[in-house]
């Protein structure tokens, strides 16, 4: 039977999660942004969504901000995923599968490196 | 199944145009194929798609299809779908209504977000929390096995 979780749960996790930001260095906010249209569906974004989610929570990656858009007008390119990190210009990726998805969370969120073979410049 | 926002509506002409992909006037950039594709997928199944759209008020689509129809495309990981959309539209108040048979399972995500306050909802944690709220409260539903 499965356990239905309580608004008391979310006490919970609010505490812990305001206990790790303040260990956090502040980098700036970090917005993940997946393009989430027909073509990008079509072409495998919610896989790409799923990878993203996933990642984040099993990894335990905070201040991690993860929001859906419509067609960008790459339809070629889906799925699209762009990463803002503080300040810095948007870096915009095609062709993310992922497993694509999993690598630009890990090199280009976590270390701070741009994954180069999946970026388009606009 | 039915999808309705208290956005800011359409009025009959773009209501129509949303459901035909192959209208072109100068409103054509916000017409889709996401609409059409699920009237398609309705009408194979003996079904239908209608939208209702006041301006100022909002739209509610409804989409019908037999169920046991052996064209019916599965319903898929509702799980998920409704998971991302929460998580990846923190802006929007999502309430969501699954019922099978008698048994409903009814989400809101309202309070959730007002004891989080300034937590995102793709914190780690709270997307734990959400995958396991939803998961369970879909698999609560589900008729018993045989």
């Amino acid at each position: 039977m499965p356990v239905i979780k309580t608004l008391d749960d979310l006490k919970k996790i609010r505490e812990e999660a305001l206990e790790k930001r303040k260990v956090k260095t502040a980098s700036g906010q970090i917005e993940v942004i997946v393009g989430m249209g027909t073509c990008g569906i079509a072409a495998g974004a919610r896989d790409t969504m799923k990878a993203i989610l996933e990642t984040i929570q099993n990894d335990n990656l905070s201040g991690i901000i993860v929001k859906q858009t419509g067609c960008v007008g790459l339809c070629e390119k889906e799925p699209i995923v762009q990463i803002v990190i503080g300040e810095q210009p948007k870096i915009t990726y095609g062709k993310v599968t992922g497993d694509v998805a999993r690598q630009i969370l890990k090199e280009h969120v976590v270390d701070g490196k741009v994954v180069q073979n999946h970026l388009i410049t606009l | 199944m039915s999808v309705c926002d208290d956005g800011k509506g359409m009025d009959y002409e773009m209501a129509a145009q949303v459901i035909d992909p192959f209208v072109t006037t100068r409103t054509t950039r916000k017409v889709g194929l996401g609409i059409p594709l699920l009237k398609a997928a309705s009408e194979a199944c003996n079904g239908f798609l209608e939208i209702h759209s006041t301006p100022g008020i909002g739209t509610r689509l409804e989409v019908e299809f037999q169920n046991s129809h052996i064209d019916r495309m599965p319903l898929g990981d509702i799980a998920s779908t409704i998971l991302h959309l929460v998580i990846a539209n923190p802006q929007i108040h999502f309430i969501f209504r699954h019922q099978v048979d008698e048994n409903e399972f009814f989400f809101d995500d309202e309070p959730i977000k007002r004891e989080l306050a300034d937590i995102p909802l793709s914190d780690p944690l709270v997307i734990s929390y959400l995958r396991d709220e939803i998961e369970a409260g879909i698999e609560t539903i589900q008729p018993a096995m045989a």
